[in-house]
């Protein structure tokens, strides 16, 4: 419930072991650095930077390049556990530079011939389109002075000639076709592209080709010549996707190397990210940062072992750092959460970082999250749906914890349809808690406990009751810890809010309870209401003495202005706070309606007779798809919107910073 | 105030988002900073692009990947005309009519390539994008039209069918297609200012401001044209410009043609209200070209700060969509300049000049 207790370290080590510090800091990565300069007017104006010799610049720009030609592969690198922190020189960055270029240039190289062969698959596309749009019946000199790039020939050549010259002409985009045999000839009939028919004509040559006389009628050749095209076409798009692996296979084939510079530039990035928060001065070194307190005494013995005792450690608690301000000088947050919580912790941490000292209400996220989730979305069939489909995103890194989110609540809304007793919006089981299908169909048994929708409002409200007082609870505790016990007695979210909030709901149950007839007494409501609505007066006056301010008659008018503010506030946000609960009972309901909409759909789809047609069981599978989708996403955005709004605004501020060390495994 | 909300809500909360997607310039910054044309694709890769680097990665062919980013902006514009009706429809598909006209312009210059001029066009006729926008017009046809007849006959039912009958035989004679593109330009301009005249109260004042500013930039890229390829005198130079300009008058232009201190006017036309622009003023060239660059980049700057003046004030007005458009627009310019610099080759420093 509480972050992790944090302790400053303030240290000061030779120079000569500055390298062998940051190397232990980066390894460790326990440590949240903050810069000296934050100190202000107590870091001396002697001490200066630390400056690397190779600026970090050059190592990211290597670092991104890799990351850019291994990340398409599939290839993530990352720095391993045993890694070597070695240093990095001018030299060392040129070296890897141009091992990169060359890499770079080979691809270039590569899409360059892909470019070629696109260009010819283009080229061979537009003759293809060509004769089916206009055959070749068109007189053939027409069609040369019309189509000038394109030359068609007549000709033969010996039939031993043949695979030859079909081998040789594979790398242009011409296409010939064999229009019938004499004397151990074969006549050919070639379409190319006039730019390559130098080259063709030498291929041509060398196979004995006679050019003979193009006849005027070609037409009933045509379906040949197509599939001749497609042949050639299905031949270069083969080449463009060896090209298109072959840049593949080229990046791979120096992966290791890649890997191994990405990690050297990578680890010389973040140790000299380390330095960027060290001061020095002639012959040491200075660094100040937080963390847990139960990883001190194994930093400090690591400090001390690697600078031989020669270094100076202090170290001073939260309470003891106070004076140096807040801002970056503020203890950070370590939220103090097990694994299994993390996608909960998410949730709180989207809203905001809570204030190192105050209560992280990640555990109770995870009672108040998938307990609405599951009173909005409860079935156990559409509930273990989810759960499968989050079992299988897992296997996605980037959503690894969505999709435990996602187990989570398909769980709670298996658990809570068994409680509920829905089964894919079927009732195979007898409910463990109240038929819910029942209450909205208004088919419930006469002796149950719960047996109209107004009981099932009433149990959201009382839900939502609960949620907001565990609310205000948590602000006191947070209140009594800063010490703040003006807002802890006077405020809305304090003691006086909460008595106003415990008053107005006897006052609503008392109303309730007497069929809205009559209000408790008049004694009491003066006492429950009066009373704490006079208080709310005082804090305008006390909060003016107690900052000694000066007083002046107007200020008598903002007293009364914020009074009246305060209590509209006070009065209206509660009841809102609390009434906007009565969304969960209002999502449930629509969840089981929509399932009975589909049943009735699925019934007339099937025709008389209890049995159910394939159309009436694909309306109930389509139906149960459409509600998972819809209600599930509507249940987790409605379910997170009450913890945000009506939960958090009670008591948690996220003003807090994320306990954040430079380590090996740092991620930005 | 009801109906401004009930046009706009929708659309204009569709466009933010896309908005917010449009890369900022650190983007362009890695882009530029790419050694070479791969490694710049390579960083398209997992962004809104991904697709264009898909279609490289397959072809390791520019002209295809920007073939296919030019369909993605037809997509999305042909997609918002889904969502807004009436006078809005008529402005969307006005404003869509610029990749229709740029596609009708390519068509007609591969047909010219061909018939006109001798050269080959085989694989060019590939990177044609022939998708609709809002007429329905069969461009493989177009490119192999015998002649302009054809041609205009196959576009009867655009407006694009006139300026083709009406400079036909200007074109033929002088074997130059400038009056026909320069037409279907103006044809552009003047058929959005008619739809956005019929605006009235802010959506008028945003169309007026963010329009102008953007005739303004047409027109001073023109004059560059006019004066480094086609050499002609003032007088012609000018009759071909685009009325409704927001800042530069026919004056002011015509005085930054004949190689006036286009920077001291300037300077008097935007007045205090765009202070920070004063250091690019004052920076003092001594060739016209030059001037005029300066001018553009001032006016696109103007535009920028137009552009965020509109998306930081009232939400429910067309200032949006023509916001949109403009920073589509830019977002094109910027990211095939880059690519087409990595696969020539250009320095930097010079492409920065281009962007």
């Amino acid at each position: 419930m509480f972050s992790r207790p944090m302790v400053r370290v303030f240290g000061v080590v030779l120079e000569q072991y500055s390298d062998a510090l940051t190397r232990i800091l980066l390894r460790r990565g326990v440590l949240h650095l903050v810069k000296m300069a934050n100190l202000g007017d107590s870091v001396d104006d002697r001490l200066s930077d630390i400056h690397p010799r190779v600026t970090r610049t050059r190592a990211v720009e290597i670092r991104k390049r890799i990351e850019n030609f291994v990340r398409p592969l599939g290839i993530v690198p990352d720095i391993p556990e045993n890694v070597q922190i070695q240093p990095v020189d001018e030299d060392d960055i040129d070296r890897h530079s141009s091992f990169i270029d060359q890499i770079s240039q080979d691809l270039e190289n590569i899409r360059s011939r892909q470019q070629m062969v696109n260009q010819e698959i283009l080229k061979l596309e537009d003759i293809q389109t060509q004769v089916q749009l206009y055959g070749l019946k068109v007189n053939p000199q027409a069609m040369e002075s019309r189509y000038s790039f394109v030359n068609m020939q007549m000709g033969k050549i010996s039939k031993h000639n043949l695979t030859q010259l079909e081998n040789n002409l594979k790398k242009f985009p011409a296409v010939f076709m064999n229009v019938g045999e004499q004397n151990g000839d074969v006549h050919l009939f070639l379409i190319s592209i006039k730019r390559d028919w130098e080259s063709i004509q030498k291929v041509l040559t060398t196979a004995g080709w006679q050019p003979l006389e193009l006849p005027d009628q070609m037409d009933r050749h045509r379906r040949d010549i197509a599939g001749d095209i497609d042949d050639k076409l299905a031949y270069l798009n083969d080449e463009l996707k060896k090209l298109e692996s072959e840049a593949q296979i080229r990046v791979q084939r120096d992966e290791e190397t890649l890997t191994d510079i990405w990690v050297r530039m990578r680890t010389f990035e973040l140790y000299t990210r380390v330095q960027d928060y060290y001061k020095k001065s002639k012959r040491t070194v200075l660094f100040t940062g937080w963390l847990p307190l139960a990883k001190k005494d194994v930093l400090e013995k690591e400090i001390c072992r690697v600078t031989k005792n020669s270094c100076y450690l202090e170290w001073l608690s939260v309470s003891q750092t106070t004076k140096l301000g807040a801002g970056e000088n503020s203890a950070p947050t370590l939220m103090n959460n097990p694994k299994l919580l993390e996608p909960f912790q998410m949730l709180v941490t989207n809203y905001g970082i809570p204030r190192y000292g105050s209560i992280d209400p990640t555990p109770v996220v995870v009672l108040t999250y998938l307990s609405m989730f599951g009173l909005m979305f409860a079935d156990v069939g559409q509930g273990l749906v989810i759960a499968v489909a989050g079992l299988l995103g897992r296997r996605i890194q980037k959503f690894h914890k969505l999709a435990t989110l996602l187990v989570w609540c398909g769980l709670a809304a298996a658990l809570f349809g068994v409680l509920f007793g829905s089964y894919f919006g079927m009732q195979w089981f007898r409910p463990l808690w109240f038929d819910f299908h029942g209450i909205v169909t208004g088919h419930v048994e006469a002796e149950a406990g719960m047996r109209s929708i107004f009981d099932i409002l009433k149990l959201t409200v009382i839900f939502g009751i609960s949620v907001i007082g565990l609310g205000l609870l948590f602000n006191w505790i947070n209140l009594f810890l800063q010490r703040k016990w003006f807002e802890l007695l006077l405020d809305r979210g304090g003691l006086l809010g909460g008595w106003v909030y415990a008053a107005g709901i006897y006052s609503a149950w008392y109303l309730v309870g007497h069929d809205y007839r009559s209000l408790p007494p008049l004694f009491d409501l003066v006492r429950l209401l009066g009373v704490p609505v006079m208080l709310f007066f005082l804090k305008g006056p006390l909060h003016y003495l107690i900052h000694g301010k000066k007083f002046h008659p107007m200020a008598v008018v903002d007293f009364v202005m914020e009074w009246i503010v305060e209590l509209l506030e006070v009065f209206s946000g509660f009841l809102s706070n609390t009434l906007s609960f009565m969304r969960v009972a209002g999502l449930g309901i629509a969840h089981v309606s929509l399932m009975m909409a589909f049943f009735n759909i699925a019934a007339m789809v099937s025709g008389p007779g209890d049995a159910l047609s394939v159309w009436g069981i694909l309306v109930l599978v389509l139906g149960n798809i459409l509600v998972i989708l819809l209600e599930g996403l509507s249940a987790g955005i409605q379910a997170l919107r009450l913890n945000y709004y009506e939960f958090f605004t009670k008591f948690f501020h996220g003003t807090g910073r994320l306990f954040s060390p430079i380590s090996l495994k740092t991620k930005d | 105030m009801i109906l401004d909300v009930k046009k706009y809500a929708f659309i204009n909360a569709k466009l933010r988002a896309r908005i917010s997607k449009i890369p900022d310039a650190p983007f362009y910054d890695r882009l530029l900073r790419a050694k070479n044309l791969p490694e710049a694709m390579g960083l398209l890769k997992n962004t809104s692009y991904t697709e264009i680097y898909r279609v490289y990665e397959k072809t390791g062919d520019l002209k295809m990947a920007e073939k296919k980013l030019l369909e993605h902006e037809i997509d999305l514009f042909v997609d918002i005309q889904k969502y807004v009706d009436g006078d809005l429809l008529h402005i969307v598909r006005a404003l869509s009519l610029r990749f229709e006209i740029e596609n009708v312009k390519n068509a007609i210059r591969l047909f010219f390539d061909q018939h006109i001029r001798g050269r080959s066009i085989l694989e060019s006729g590939a990177y044609l994008v022939t998708k609709t926008v809002v007429h329905d017009i069969n461009f493989d046809r177009m490119i192999n039209a015998n002649n302009f007849i054809q041609i205009r006959d196959l576009l009867q039912h655009t407006p694009y069918a006139k300026m083709i009958n009406d400079t036909r035989q200007s074109v033929e004679q002088k074997k130059s297609l400038f009056d026909l593109e320069i037409g279907l330009d103006r044809y552009f301009y003047r058929n959005l200012f008619e739809k956005l005249d019929k605006l009235s109260g802010l959506d008028k004042k945003y169309a007026d401001r963010l329009l102008g500013v953007e005739v303004d930039l047409q027109n001073i890229a023109w004059l560059v044209r006019f004066r480094d390829f086609y050499k002609f005198p003032a007088s012609r130079a000018m009759r071909y410009l685009i009325p409704r300009g927001y800042n530069l008058s026919h004056d002011t232009l015509e005085q930054a043609y004949a190689g006036h201190d286009v920077t001291f006017l300037l300077k008097h036309v935007l007045g205090a209200n765009y202070a920070g622009l004063s250091t690019m003023l004052s920076a003092q060239e001594s060739r016209q070209t030059s001037r005029l660059a300066i001018l553009e980049q001032v006016l696109d700057k103007i535009l920028s700060i137009q552009v965020k003046r509109v998306l930081s004030g009232y939400p429910f007005t067309i200032g949006i969509l023509l916001s949109y458009f403009i920073l589509k627009s830019n977002e094109m310019k910027k990211l095939k300049t880059i690519l087409n610099a990595k696969q020539y080759k250009l320095a930097n420093e010079r492409v920065q000049g281009l962007l």
